[in-house]
């Protein structure tokens, strides 16, 4: 029984193998009884393996003979002059001899026969019958598609056939030269001559891409040149004929018998996608490569496995031929293109180098549009005009920088570089509509440097921080373009920004002020762009607290903005940062004021702006909270993540932002459980995506500190409060509001702990920052006051206490209704504290009116109420 | 640059993935052959058989007489052993296509069956050895170093990247499946 009765699947293969493995290990006699036992009711499984393990094991014999038969008269033939391929057939034409042979199979030089007229042919005798009519007509077919290419570059395929025994072959037109690798340097052309050659092959596959043919396999060998130097492409689309067709079974680029990786696979070909023309792109920008340097564009390592050298085809950045020439140094390949090999590297930095890596980028839609476009882009590079790839290809490098050092730069890092990159693109295009080519090539060129020099494979796997890369950029900014304040000052802006959201706030401030400065001085006071330098340099200052600054340039550039025509997203920035501002400061009827404005403005925008509307809903989730409203500050936020989510991905560096806040918000809503768990995943988030520096992780450590203090778990409460401390102090200073807002939930903690004496110092340390930050009368410095009155009234001190509450208290009643959470928690101490002193008949409606406001809150402010109430009704019994 | 050297440095590139090195290499090494074979059948006596491994091994000593490692070795035996199964087939194919063109009848010369083993000629081989590289390429592969290029399982295994034991099981399988399909063909 052989296989012509049976499917193989894979699976049924196995199985096949396994049985027969199994089987012969037996003795002769059990053989057919385990057979049996183990195929059940398949009795074609059965058959078959049976009359496996029966085949004559004499086979390797009598194939040997076979071979060493055929062998000897095949030889034997040669060698009495009747050479076996020589003056045969293959349709009307005659063989003269074997002119080569790759994986296609093997190719003759031979003639027509025909009388008429004498032509030269090679032609392309396939290994196997085609099997059935149907791929017969389809070989046919295809064919004709490709004997319809008609380019002068191109050499034609002439005809096509079967062999009387079924065997496909092609005749294609028999080109006389040398292949062009060969030919450039034996003529020695030099890298202008060089580009203009393959400008010439580039128009070819163009013109086969036009006709929707794809070349698969272009390379060097597949070029070849005449002796008038007319290059002609060979094979084209016979890549896809062949494998179709079964003619390119050669065995050695087989799955599974990958011996060879093809040196010129592009990534989609290596990872099994579909060519198209992008991966023709690719081959050319690899030829590109070896006709300007002599190198491989990958560089082939001794001991390198097929499969790493595919991991490198995907994965592996090439470096550039500039580069490469110089490394490489040598000057035989040099003289082979009449210069030296330093002046080489020279000619192909810039345009050179960025044409061929933009054609050889991993990913096919990134590539060039089109081999016309390639070929263009040389075209400008020859009449030194700025090339398109230009633009694009350090925003592509920044991008895959960036993906690489996911981790080390950022995800919010990430997001600002590639904003800001974007920005600069935008300035190298105007710059190229007014023909200032030297501007544009400086700023990307400069870009271009700034990451390569952070390249990896220059690193030495190093990692490298993105302070590293922005150090470096900020210091080339001064030494490379002294004397273009205009580029300085965008370069100096985006860097300012990247610093910025990497939380370096005094890099940022240093950076952007420098870069506000130039621009006043290139621009004039009211350009838009001073505007926008303007509100850049606020936002910083108001994560400094720097606000009366901050408040300054934001009412600038507000007036400048407004006046502006515009879709009012610039507007709306300024608004929203002055409501920071207003809320940060406890003014709250003018954030609110100022956040509706710039939330409506970005609501008539649509989809342009959600991630800024997302950001201005959560801001005013966090002022109608701070008014009190839970639930409509729940509502907002669960709205600005449905709009994060819905258009970025649930893994957006925001989202951890918006869990902080809804984790907060769902612990003043009582539900310990849910805030714990929201802030866990937050903290998580955080680290992963933002970096354990990232100021948003201590921020979120404070509030899980104050949730597990509500919980009455003090220990580890504290452990999170004093950690977050460390990293504030560390990134922020010991002055830093932020500082203090978690020594305040430190004291309250050791408050409660008890630990009376910390707990003062702890709050007198954030009263002193408060009161030079943001000064004494903000909320922040009554909370403070409120608790360290109320830690003096536990330790006995009630009369210190006194005029710090009073104090607190008016500052609440200002800002706040009476019924406010944060009112009622200063009045009960306050209370409390006019108890202690026997001071019942002021204490009494501060305690009933806070313990009426606190009813149903669940923090701890409504627990001391409620004690402070209980002490008084003790203590006022015992006192009448 | 000598041809040793030349072919050694093919070799290696060949290895390390270089496509082009294979299309330089070939016409090399089946010129070779057929020279190294045409020389033997010329000196030597009538009814003397040509061990594929013999011939394998004189061409490999001519073309790559330098240093050359293991790897490499393996590799070019791999190569003849392909080089070799194209010559035969080719010669097989032409044969046969050679009578039939000329208008003669379909036979099958006696001559071309493999003794003993039903009656496979070596495009039956070849088809067969095809069929199973269509289901299994690595038996297959292993099929064709063995049989046309005399390799042992250890440089079966260098040349594939498989362990010897691998070759061992396969090549076993392989024969049968081999034998099965030429014993009904």
């Amino acid at each position: 029984m052989n296989s012509a009765q049976l499917e193989f699947s894979p699976e049924r293969w196995e199985r096949i193998e396994e049985l027969f493995n199994q089987a012969v290990e037996l003795d002769v006699t059990e053989q057919d009884a385990f057979l049996v036992s183990s195929c059940g009711n398949d009795i074609d499984l059965l058959d078959y393996v049976r009359s496996l393990v029966a085949a004559n094991p004499s086979i390797d014999e009598a194939v040997e003979q076979t071979i060493v038969d055929t062998m000897t008269r095949a030889f034997g033939a040669m060698s009495t002059g009747e050479d076996s391929i020589r003056g045969e057939m293959i349709g009307p034409y005659r063989v003269e001899r074997l002119i080569g042979s790759g994986g296609m199979g093997m190719v003759y030089l031979a003639e027509r026969a025909d009388e008429q007229f004498e032509q030269r042919v090679a032609i392309k005798l396939g290994r196997h019958r085609l099997v059935d009519p149907q791929t017969e007509l389809r070989f046919r077919n295809e064919r004709q598609i490709l004997a319809d290419l008609d380019h002068p570059n191109i050499a034609r395929l002439l005809d096509g056939g079967t062999t009387s025994e079924g065997i496909p072959y092609l005749v294609m037109e028999f080109i006389d030269g040398v292949r062009i690798d060969t030919y450039c340097d034996t003529h020695r052309l030099d890298i202008h001559e060089r580009l203009q050659l393959f400008q010439t092959i580039c128009a070819a596959v163009h013109h086969a891409h036009q006709n929707l043919i794809i070349h698969r396999d272009i390379k060097a060998s597949n070029i070849l040149v005449t002796d008038d130097g007319t290059p002609k492409l060979l094979d084209f689309g016979i890549a896809k004929l062949t494998d179709t067709h079964g003619m390119a079974t050669d065995g050695l680029t087989r799955e599974g018998a990958v011996i060879l990786t093809p040196e010129n696979a592009a990534p989609e070909q290596v990872l099994g996608g579909k060519a198209t023309t992008a991966t023709d792109t690719y081959a050319l920008g690899l030829l590109l490569y070896k006709l300007l340097t002599g190198l491989r564009a990958h560089p082939i390592d001794e001991d390198m496995s097929p499969r790493a050298f595919a991991q490198m085809v995907v994965h592996h950045e090439v470096q550039t031929p500039s580069q490469r020439m110089l490394s490489e140094a040598d000057e035989q390949l040099a003289d082979y293109r009449r210069s030296r090999s330093d002046k080489i590297a020279r000619r192909l930095r810039g345009d050179l180098d960025t044409i061929i890596l933009y054609a050889l980028r991993k990913e096919p839609q990134r590539r060039y549009r089109s081999v016309n476009a390639l070929s263009h882009d040389i075209e400008l590079h020859l009449k030194s005009m700025p090339i398109v790839a230009r633009a694009d290809s350090w925003r592509y490098r920044t991008g895959r920088f960036l993906r690489r050092h996911y981790a080390a730069v950022g995800a919010a890092a990430a997001a600002v570089i590639m904003l800001a990159v974007f920005s600069v693109t935008l300035l190298v295009q105007n710059q190229r509509i007014v023909e200032e080519r030297d501007k544009a090539q400086e700023v990307s060129q400069f870009l271009e440097e700034i990451f390569m020099s952070q390249d990896p494979a220059k690193t030495r796997g190093k990692d490298v921080t993105a302070a590293e890369i922005l150090a470096e950029g900020a210091s080339r900014i001064q030494s490379r373009l002294e004397g273009k304040p205009q580029i300085q000052s965008t370069l100096m802006g985006t860097i300012g920004r990247v610093y910025f959201s990497l939380s370096d706030y005094e890099a940022a401030v240093e950076m952007l002020e420098q870069a506000l400065k130039l621009r006043i001085a290139t621009m004039g006071d009211t350009h838009p762009s001073v505007a926008e330098a303007r509100n850049d340099l606020a936002e910083t200052l108001i994560r400094r607290a720097d606000y009366t600054r901050a408040r300054e340039l934001l009412d600038d550039a507000l007036a400048i903005n407004r006046q502006r025509a515009g879709d009012g997203s610039r507007v709306a920035r300024n608004l929203l940062n002055l409501a920071e501002i207003d809320l940060a400061e406890g003014a709250l009827p003018a954030a609110e004021k100022s956040a509706n404005e710039g939330t409506e403005l970005l609501a008539r925008l649509g989809n342009e702006k959600e991630m800024e509307l997302a950001e201005a809903k959560s801001l005013l989730a966090r002022i109608v909270r701070r008014r009190g409203e839970l639930d409509m500050a729940e509502e907002l936020l669960l709205e600005a993540i449905r709009i994060v989510e819905e258009s970025q991905g649930a893994d957006h560096p925001d989202i951890p932002y918006y869990l902080q806040n809804l984790g907060s918000l769902q612990r003043a809503q009582g539900d310990f459980n849910a805030a714990e768990k929201t802030m866990d995943k937050a903290i998580a988030v955080t680290r992963d995506v933002l970096g354990e520096t990232n100021d948003l992780v201590s921020a979120l450590l404070v509030d899980k500190g104050a949730l597990l203090h509500d919980k009455g778990d003090l220990a580890d409460g504290e452990r999170a409060l004093r950690e977050a401390l460390a990293l504030d102090t560390d990134a922020l200073g010991a002055d830093h509001p932020r500082v203090a807002y978690a020594l305040t939930s430190l004291g309250m903690l050791l408050h409660d702990k008890p630990d009376l004496d910390d707990a003062e110092q702890v709050l007198i340390r954030a009263l002193a920052i408060y009161e030079t930050s943001l000064g004494a009368e903000s909320q922040y410095a009554a909370s403070v006051l409120t608790e360290l009155g109320a830690v003096l009234t536990s330790a006995g001190r009630s009369d210190e206490a006194l005029p710090m509450l009073e104090q607190a208290l008016s500052i609440r009643e200002r800002d706040f209704p009476p019924e406010h959470l944060l009112v009622a928690g200063t009045r009960a101490e306050l209370g409390d504290a006019l108890t202690r002193l026997g001071r019942f008949t002021e204490a009494e409606p501060l305690l009933l009116s806070s313990v009426e406001a606190l009813k149903g809150s669940p923090d701890r402010r409504h627990r001391r109420a409620s004690e402070a109430l209980k002490r008084y009704y003790e203590l006022a019994d015992q006192g009448f | 640059m000598t041809p040793s050297q030349s072919v050694t440095r093919l070799l290696h590139d060949w290895r390390c993935g270089d496509e082009d090195a294979l299309e330089q290499l070939t016409p090399l090494v089946y010129d070779d052959l057929r020279a190294i074979a045409a020389r033997h059948l010329r000196s030597e006596r009538p009814g003397h058989t040509l061990q594929a491994t013999a011939l394998v091994n004189e061409a490999y000593a001519r073309l790559a007489e330098g240093e050359v490692s293991f790897e490499d070795r393996a590799h070019f035996f791999a190569l003849a052993a392909r080089t070799m199964r194209r010559i035969l087939t080719d010669y097989g194919r032409a044969r046969r296509s050679q009578k039939r063109g000329a208008g003669a009848a379909a036979v099958t010369l006696h001559e071309e069956r493999v003794a003993g083993s039903g009656s496979a000629s070596i495009t039956d081989v070849d088809d067969a050895i095809e069929k199973l590289a269509s289901i299994d390429a690595r038996k297959s592969d292993i099929l064709v170093l063995h049989f046309f290029g005399g390799m042992t399982y250890d440089e079966v295994a260098a040349a594939l990247g498989v362990s010897a034991a691998t070759v061992d099981r396969d090549l076993r399988f392989a024969k049968a499946w081999l034998a099965n399909e030429l014993g009904t063909a």
